[in-house]
């Protein structure tokens, strides 16, 4: 067994004299469950490209399971479940002819598709759908793909956008999806311009830009300052003054007698803080820590 | 094989699963013809001109759609990354059309044969020779759309590009005096050719390169 399921090495790839991808290097661990994000054009559905055997880098290695995807090996292909910007699936055909398609080409038996989308997609729209897929919703197709990706419960999924136009059942129930893979030992990467299923899911979060990838640090920042929230009643110039004197890393004043204030030892200097504040007769009404979002984190890394 | 009939079946089903005014245009198409090629005996030169235009517009046309719209869709990419070999989406995609060809030559010349002995006219030996001529120069147009759908880089010319291929084709027969059998198997072998081609192209990075009419 590979230690790593999707490996790259300084990874190059440029169109015309644009590098898309610059040295990437990524290595997915088995149970990873790793968030590609970046802005439009940073690179994701490239690297993704790349790491299926789509297109061919020009300098680098991959390895997925330990072969190079751009020898197009049906049988590590069987092992993956993918979804791409495309639903893929045949616009004249009901969706049941077309997971037959799919399941004959992975070797998944009609008895198991069948037992599958029983237990999985009974209770959606495109279960019991006899339209042709030409006529089904965006909703639908991307709830079809995520279908068929993971038909056979791959050991490798790797979705691109796989949250667009989902309704909240259908987001949930991709969750529920998502779980399930995880519990049967799934590795995932997913790309999405939606942030909430990749702070949702993953325990690593990669942040392509300019062709560079970087790896954001998730539920592990002992070492880095956190951000608080600071209310207080007293004059503007004399908190600034206050906090410029403190043992803060950075301030930021906020509207409505809100500051944010990046600490690094919150317990030992929140009670000093407010010491100097009371002292300077300015009230201290709150102090509480700001929650971190991943945005919030994407947006620090772009500072 | 499983793989490429596994394909061939779901393009069938794909043609099978067309809405209801487009069967009736083939439909159409097939009486009609089936009608030019009882008046006009294999011999003339307005049934040969009529296979030509057959096998280049209306064949083509089936087996070129199904090369060229998953391109146009980008769903091939979905295709090649869910365990079919893209060799097996090759042949399937081939052998589809080359059975289509087979099935819509084969309805009118078959009507337009019965029709003829039914008049009291014997079927001659040199109209089976055309329909095979038909089919040999189908199957170049079905391989040349195959490699062609890929190299060109608007796909809408595969039928005007076909059309100059079978000309050159014809062009060589009517200069050589090339026998039918013996021109039936020269198209053969250059369908070999284009098959090769295309089997590289299919194995290559163009295939999912985004592509619009």
């Amino acid at each position: 067994m590979n230690e790593f399921p999707v490996q790259s090495k300084s990874l190059h790839r440029a169109f015309e004299t644009r590098a898309v991808l610059d040295s990437v290097n990524l290595e997915l661990r088995h149970g990873d469950f790793y968030g590609l994000v970046g802005l439009n054009g940073a690179g994701k559905t490239t690297l993704i490209r790349h790491l299926l055997g789509l297109l061919k880098p020009d300098s680098g290695q991959i390895r997925v399971f330990g072969n190079d995807p751009w020898e197009h090996r049906t049988e590590v292909y069987r092992k993956m479940g993918v979804i791409l910007e495309h639903d893929g699936f045949s616009g004249n055909l009901s969706f049941r002819k077309n997971m037959e398609f799919f399941a004959s080409v992975k070797g998944v038996s009609l008895n198991d598709l069948e037992h599958y989308l029983d237990s999985h997609w009974r209770e959606t729209s495109i279960y019991s759908a006899e339209e042709k897929v030409k006529h089904f919703s965006r909703g639908q197709k991307m709830q079809a793909s995520i279908a068929r990706a993971f038909l056979g419960w791959p050991a490798l999924c790797i979705f691109d956008e796989p949250v667009v136009a989902l309704d909240m059942e259908a987001y949930e129930h991709f969750y529920s999806l998502v779980e399930e893979a995880r519990g049967r030992g799934c590795t995932m990467l997913i790309s999405s311009h939606v942030l909430e299923p990749i702070e949702r899911f993953c325990n690593r979060v990669g942040v392509l830009r300019d062709g560079r990838l970087s790896e954001l640090s998730r539920g592990d920042q002992a070492d880095l300052e956190k951000w608080w929230q600071l209310r207080v009643n007293g004059p503007a110039e004399k908190v600034q003054e206050v906090l410029g004197k403190a043992p803060v890393g950075k301030v930021l004043p906020e509207r409505d007698r809100l500051w944010r204030i990046a600490l690094l030892h919150p317990e030992r200097h929140i009670p000093e803080i407010v010491k100097m504040l009371v002292v300077e007769d300015i009230d201290v009404l709150e102090i509480r820590p700001e929650e971190v979002s991943l945005r919030d984190q994407l947006r620090g890394e772009q500072r | 094989m499983n793989q490429v009939m596994a394909v061939m079946k779901r393009e069938w089903a794909s043609f099978a699963g067309n809405d209801k005014g487009t069967m009736f245009v083939y439909v159409f198409i097939l009486l009609v013809y089936s009608a030019v090629f009882t008046v006009n005996p294999y011999e003339t030169l307005a049934a040969r001109l009529w296979w030509v235009f057959y096998s280049v517009v209306v064949v083509s046309t089936v087996s070129g759609n199904s090369m060229i719209s998953e391109r146009l869709t980008g769903s091939l990419e979905v295709l090649f990354t869910s365990g079919v070999s893209r060799s097996a989406v090759l042949y399937g995609k081939v052998a589809y059309g080359f059975f289509m060809a087979l099935l819509m030559g084969g309805l009118p010349f078959g009507v337009s044969r019965l029709i003829t002995v039914s008049a009291g006219n014997p079927a001659e030996l040199h109209d089976a020779g055309g329909f095979l001529l038909y089919a040999s120069a189908s199957l170049v147009n079905i391989t040349s759309a195959a490699w062609l759908s890929v190299q060109l880089p608007n796909p809408r010319l595969i039928h005007f590009v076909n059309l100059l291929i079978l000309s050159l084709l014809i062009g060589v027969k009517l200069t050589t005096g090339m026998a039918d059998v013996g021109f039936g198997v020269a198209m053969v072998f250059a369908s070999l050719v284009l098959l090769y081609l295309a089997r590289r192209t299919f194995h290559g990075e163009k295939i999912v390169r985004k592509v619009s009419l």
